[in-house]
């Protein structure tokens, strides 16, 4: 069975550059899981995201939804396979959350169509699942940061794809936001069996709720597998250049960090 | 006595004892440091530069040792194919098995081109414009490592008299450009810089050469 998203061989250039910010980097995300892409700033999180969701142009290498390469099908029939929810999303003012949140069904309907019912209950579940039934009539603008994740979130589930993509969903979140939005993903990934791909800085948090990771270094995949096999002292010196500990306690790995510490690998 | 040693066309003979040297402390560099380059890989290369009269610029490079020529296509087919298989599972994985694989590739100095230094560098650098322009060099290896486990002494001195070749393409190029893939991933805008040997001195007791263009 081909995987519902895959990147093979991917290279990308930003234009006018000389060299890519991602090299050669190939990956499959299996029906189902739940993959936490991380890695350091600037590492390349985000163009592999941006690049997964066929948001990019790339300079080799090519991205399958299934068996179906994104270049083939058109930007609404690839949306409604792959939602991405980028890092800072924009809206422009006035929009109301339940606007914002409608406007994930458009790769579900033809262009300036009226929404359907269908549409008005998908964003009803969407509103529902994110708690956000009683902001429903707020302006964005007006929502606080959380708030507003979890608007942009609602709206990415409204676009009902099998995939889902979301850079750093917890960025910008106070402890309490980013366990609610954490649970939420780890429930429609359970429930729904939405197959996921996050990225997220906090190595401890991805290691609890990824069923495997994805570690991105200097434009390169440098591993990728379960938590426990990837998330190693020797990683951490080579990718972060910390010196840490990782332990498992309570059933959930955990990285008590000495200090900075040099690569072993020079990569 | 005729030299067992094997080369490509157009450049003398290194000396025995310092690719013996350098064989050994590369062997030693993949078992012992896991690839970290030791001085003794990274000496300075000294080239006229036009528009620095007299005197020469200085670029440090990590150089290489090039398989002799009928092993050189072997090789590199074994070096892509390595990467081929192994960089799926991540650089981490692909590194590793690079190393392991040189630690079997570093064997013997016979294996290697005897006239031959190798180094891989970026196209814009201002080391390539100067060869480009005079490409008569002395790679300059200078250790001073009191206290070292490596292999051949902690103590260097020699200055390597070359003409180099920029290659942007062709076997040596390719055998290259693999063998940095297995460790640092694809190098686009790389080219590949060929010192091709031509008379070596001992600078323990004196004073450098000049370069002559």
């Amino acid at each position: 069975m081909s995987a519902p998203l895959s990147a093979l061989r991917l290279h990308v250039r930003p234009r006018g550059a000389e060299h890519d910010v991602l090299r050669d980097v190939s990956l499959a995300l299996r029906e189902g899981e739940m993959l936490a892409v991380v890695g350091p700033n600037g590492s390349g999180k985000s163009t592999l995201l941006a690049a997964l969701a066929s948001s990019l142009e790339l300079r080799a290498g090519e991205v399958r939804a299934g068996e179906t390469r994104a270049t083939d099908i058109s930007r609404r029939a690839f949306a409604r396979r792959v939602a991405w929810l980028p890092q800072q999303p924009q809206v422009a003012q006035g929009f109301t959350v339940e606007a914002l949140v409608m406007q994930g069904r458009h790769a579900h309907r033809p262009f300036l169509a009226p929404p359907t019912a269908r549409d008005r209950n998908a964003v009803g579940r969407a509103l529902r699942a994110l708690d956000l039934l009683d902001l429903r009539e707020r302006r964005v603008e007006t929502l606080s940061g959380g708030e507003r994740r979890r608007a942009w979130l609602a709206m990415a589930l409204c676009q009902e794809a099998p995939v889902l993509l979301l850079d750093e969903p917890t960025a910008a979140l106070d402890l309490r936001h980013q366990w609610e939005v954490l649970a939420l993903l780890a429930r429609i990934n359970r429930e729904q069996g939405l197959t996921l791909g996050v990225v997220l800085h906090d190595l401890e948090q991805a290691a609890a709720l990824a069923h495997r990771l994805a570690i991105i270094h200097r434009g390169r995949l440098y591993a990728i597998g379960p938590p426990e096999a990837c998330l190693t002292p020797e990683t951490l010196r080579d990718v972060w250049r910390i010196d840490a500990d990782v332990s498992k306690e309570d059933g959930f790995l955990r990285l008590r960090v000495r200090g900075p510490a040099d690569p072993i690998r020079s990569l | 006595m005729e030299s067992a040693l094997t080369m490509t066309s157009g450049a003398s003979p290194l000396p025995e004892e310092f690719l013996e040297w350098q064989v050994r402390l590369r062997a030693w560099t993949a078992s012992e440091r896991r690839g970290a380059p030791h001085a003794g890989v990274a000496p300075i290369v000294l080239v006229k530069q036009p528009g620095i009269e007299p005197g020469a610029s200085a670029h440090s490079v990590v150089c290489g040792l090039l398989p002799r020529p009928d092993r050189l296509e072997d090789t590199t087919r074994e070096m892509r194919e390595l990467y081929e298989t192994a960089s799926a599972n991540g650089s981490k994985a692909l590194y590793d098995e690079g190393i392991a694989y040189l630690c079997r590739y570093y064997a013997s100095a016979k294996d290697f081109d005897a006239g031959s230094i190798t180094t891989l560098v970026s196209n814009d650098t201002a080391l390539v414009k100067a060869l480009r322009a005079s490409p008569d060099c002395a790679l300059v290896f200078h250790v001073f490592d009191i206290g070292t486990q490596a292999p051949g002494g902690g103590m260097r001195t020699q200055q390597i008299c070359c003409r180099a070749e920029v290659l942007t393409a062709g076997p040596v190029y390719e055998n290259v450009w693999w063998h940095n893939a297995l460790f640092h991933g694809f190098a686009d805008g790389s080219v590949v810089v060929h010192f091709r040997h031509r008379r070596s001195l001992d600078t323990r007791f004196g004073m450098l050469e000049p370069v002559r263009a």
